[in-house]
């Protein structure tokens, strides 16, 4: 199974993702295949990370992805990581995908129904 | 020094960061810069990103909690407009502590115990006083940068738009000297326009006559101020003197071409817009219908969009062309306009038949001696710069090209920098001047020193209490450059309207709630924007957006697409400006924040239809 490894801590909120992705497709204002949240910013006040923020961001995929079936087929990367500024999204086989996950940085992996 | 510095991510190398010279910085300073959203000159911020990914090491010198600062080893909340204050003690910092790499300092600088003199009493402690950032964080990020090698500093606007912005500057150059990170790979990079097409920023200075030079409208004029006008434009201030008295003539028309000034970067907007409307002709070009074409263009000139345009790009590398793919209707492109209208000024100077013709000659190098100093080098060996391709055959190959220089290092000991071809950098001491003898004949502080805001809690205390908030303004966002992109739809649905960054303890204390208006007031006028409730400022800092304008309002005066009513130009003053004419206070004033309600009486009623806030002086401060 296809799926698209995001490491959050890299990701810039910039938008290009869920741009790329509305014009693909061509979804009205509003609506998105796929969409970042935002957590924080906000300050720890207690532990090891007393004084360190938290400020991140996590794409997830709507209803309306299809991981860009008509282009991966072609050999094509997705809009979305095409796109993606950072470098931080990779399309792939899920197991591959997983393999990258190294506990050096913070990874979501976003799959969409079969 | 020789060529321009930009923090190295690896940009002059066409294969980027698996370049075997590149190194990653080790520590990177984002200095008064949200690279992100910002994209100074071409820089993509998101290099930096890369960078960070790939293990480099951040601080982060803003007011504002960033993307950076979030995840910066330091991040200090600089009190706006005192950047000088703080560089000065990290040079003071680095200097006393020895923290400097002595051997590049010994081989390659000049003037160092003048400098070490100069900033001698500005400790850490002052600045601590100064800027609002703790003395052990000012001294702990300063010794981290200058133990990472490579470190670089990334500096932004912000740098500009302080009273001592030159200082600021050449503090910088001073940090990254007395560290060795010039030229030094991961630290910054000296480029030049690629191949030297476009020498220093090629302003044409050099065919103007001398008795026409003679009136250029300086700052000497404006302001009074010392210093030489090494710019190679008008003085603003002077042009709105001239405007204003008709004194040393006066000003009959005005081309305004890809600029919306009234929305973006009037200083004191509505001055500016009196001022212009008594300009007998006025031609605006642009792509769009702006508030500045709707309010004071006699005629517009639709400008072709960047798919319907041949052009071509040298600010840095690689070198860049663009192709037209399409046309609509009777636009025309800035080149077109530019060549047509030169033609019917001056002949002489606008030979090209064509645009390709001008492309082709832009593309070709042209050492213009001076600032341009590889090509001098290269001469002083008998060679030139050894590129010699046409718009087309750029194209062809995909529209770019990358210029050697830009991706040699430590071009100072190769001899690539002076015009004499020697070792060196591009200096009358073949040094990287510490106190910069250049400034002297400019008229300015050959050292760093700091000057307060014109108006801050140090300098005006009084009007402090009833103004008790710092605004600062014009921090970027991913949806817009400047006051463009406000009529696209997508842009809009993430950031349907201008954004007034506050405190949660401070909008609680001024009964502001999240979303909705709020007025910020000086004693100058208002504006208003939204509230962005959220502790990225501190307590006693208020963040303005700058150059909204709104498509959907109405076009006809007094409204203008609403752009003065959340203008935050209707608050600054002209005839303001630092050293030499350079900076600004406009990052640093002071203001109040209340509550919008129903029926407030708008900005552009004020502005349009009573004359404005301000009674003006003609040529003078207000
Ligand atoms: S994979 Fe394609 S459809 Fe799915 S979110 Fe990315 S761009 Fe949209
Ligand atoms: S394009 Fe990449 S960096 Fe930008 S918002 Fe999407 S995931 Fe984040």
């Amino acid at each position: 199974m296809k799926g698209i490894l995001v490491n959050y801590d890299y990701c810039t909120n910039c938008h290009s993702c869920e741009v790329a992705c509305k014009k693909y497709l061509d979804l009205p204002v509003g609506e998105f295949g796929i969409k970042v949240s935002e957590v924080g910013p906000f300050q720890y006040t207690t532990g090891d990370l007393k004084g360190k923020y938290e400020w991140s961001f996590v794409p997830s995929l709507t209803k309306a992805c299809n991981m860009c079936a008509d282009r991966t087929e072609k050999g094509k990367m997705p809009m979305c990581v095409q796109h993606c500024q950072s470098w931080c999204m990779a399309y792939g086989e899920i197991e591959d995908l997983l393999k990258k996950i190294d506990g050096e940085t913070r990874y979501t992996l976003l799959t969409t129904k079969a | 020094m020789g060529d321009f510095p930009i923090a190295d991510a690896s940009e002059g190398h066409e294969d980027r960061y698996i370049n075997k010279d590149w190194v990653n910085p080790e520590c990177m300073v984002l200095w008064g810069c949200e690279p992100l959203a910002s994209n100074a000159d071409g820089y993509l911020g998101h290099w930096l990103a890369v960078c960070h990914q790939m293990g480099s090491k951040i601080i982060s010198i803003d007011p504002r909690l960033t993307w950076w600062g979030a995840r910066a080893e330091y991040w200090l909340q600089i009190r706006p407009g005192t950047d000088a204050a703080l560089a000065c003690s990290w040079l003071n910092l680095i200097i006393n502590e020895k923290l400097y790499d002595e051997d590049f300092v010994d081989k390659w600088c000049a003037y160092f115990d003048e400098l070490a003199e100069a900033v001698k009493d500005m400790t850490p402690a002052w600045a601590a006083e100064i800027t609002g950032v703790p003395e052990e964080d000012i001294i702990a990020a300063g010794r981290f940068f200058a133990a990472s090698k490579p470190a670089t500093i990334q500096w932004g606007l912000a740098f500009d738009q302080q009273m001592s912005a030159m200082s600021l500057n050449l503090a910088a150059v001073d940090l990254m000297a007395l560290t060795a990170n010039i030229d030094q790979p991961g630290g910054w990079l000296l480029v030049h326009n690629a191949f030297e097409c476009n020498g220093g920023y090629a302003s044409g200075d050099e065919n103007i006559p001398e008795e026409w030079m003679a009136r250029k409208l300086t700052n000497s004029y404006a302001l009074g101020m010392e210093g030489a006008d090494f710019i190679s434009h008008a003085s603003s201030d002077a042009v709105l003197k001239a405007i204003e008295t008709g004194d040393p003539y006066p000003i009959k028309m005005w081309w305004c071409q890809s600029s919306n000034e009234i929305a973006c970067a009037a200083m004191d907007a509505p001055r500016l817009y009196e001022a212009l409307n008594s300009i007998p002709f006025i031609v605006n070009a642009d792509p769009y219908l702006t508030p500045t074409s709707v309010a004071l263009a006699d005629i517009i000139l639709p400008v072709a969009m960047s798919a319907e345009r041949d052009s071509a790009r040298s600010w840095w590398t690689p070198i860049r062309t663009m192709k037209k793919v399409t046309d609509y209707y009777e636009a025309k492109t800035d080149e077109e306009i530019t060549i047509e209208l030169g033609k019917r000024l001056n002949p002489e100077n606008y030979r090209w038949s064509s645009v390709d013709e001008m492309l082709n000659w832009f593309l070709t190098p042209k050492p213009t001696g001076g600032w341009a100093t590889a090509s001098g080098a290269l001469e002083a060996k008998g060679q030139t710069i050894d590129f010699n391709m046409t718009k087309d055959e750029i194209d062809q190959i995909g529209g770019y090209v990358y210029d050697d220089f830009n991706g040699t290092y430590q071009k100072y000991e190769k001899g690539l920098l002076r015009p004499d071809g020697n070792p060196g950098f591009a200096t009358p001491s073949g040094r990287i001047e510490l106190a910069s003898r250049v400034y002297e004949v400019w008229g300015l502080s050959p050292t760093p020193f700091h000057t307060e805001p014109l108006q801050s809690p140090i300098s005006t205390p009084e009007a402090f209490k009833e103004y008790p908030l710092i605004l600062t303004c014009g921090g970027r966002s991913y949806e817009f450059f400047h006051s463009e992109n406000r009529q696209l739809q997508t842009s809009r649905e993430f950031h349907p309207l201008p954004l007034l960054t506050i405190h949660p303890e401070t909008a609680k204390k001024y009964g502001i709630i999240h979303g909705e208006w709020v007025w910020v007031e000086n004693e100058r006028g208002r504006f208003r924007q939204v509230a962005n409730v959220r502790p990225t400022v501190n307590e006693v800092t208020v963040h303005a957006e700058h150059a909204w304008w709104f498509p959907e309002e109405e076009p006809a005066a007094p409204v203008f697409f609403g752009t003065f009513d959340s203008n935050v130009n209707n608050l600054t003053r002209a005839f303001e400006t630092g050293e030499a004419g350079v900076g600004s206070s406009i990052k640093s004033m002071i203001c109040k924040i209340y509550p919008y309600k129903d029926g407030d009486e708008m900005p552009h009623e004020v502005i349009v239809n009573k004359g404005g806030w301000n009674k003006i002086i003609p040529g003078k401060a207000n």
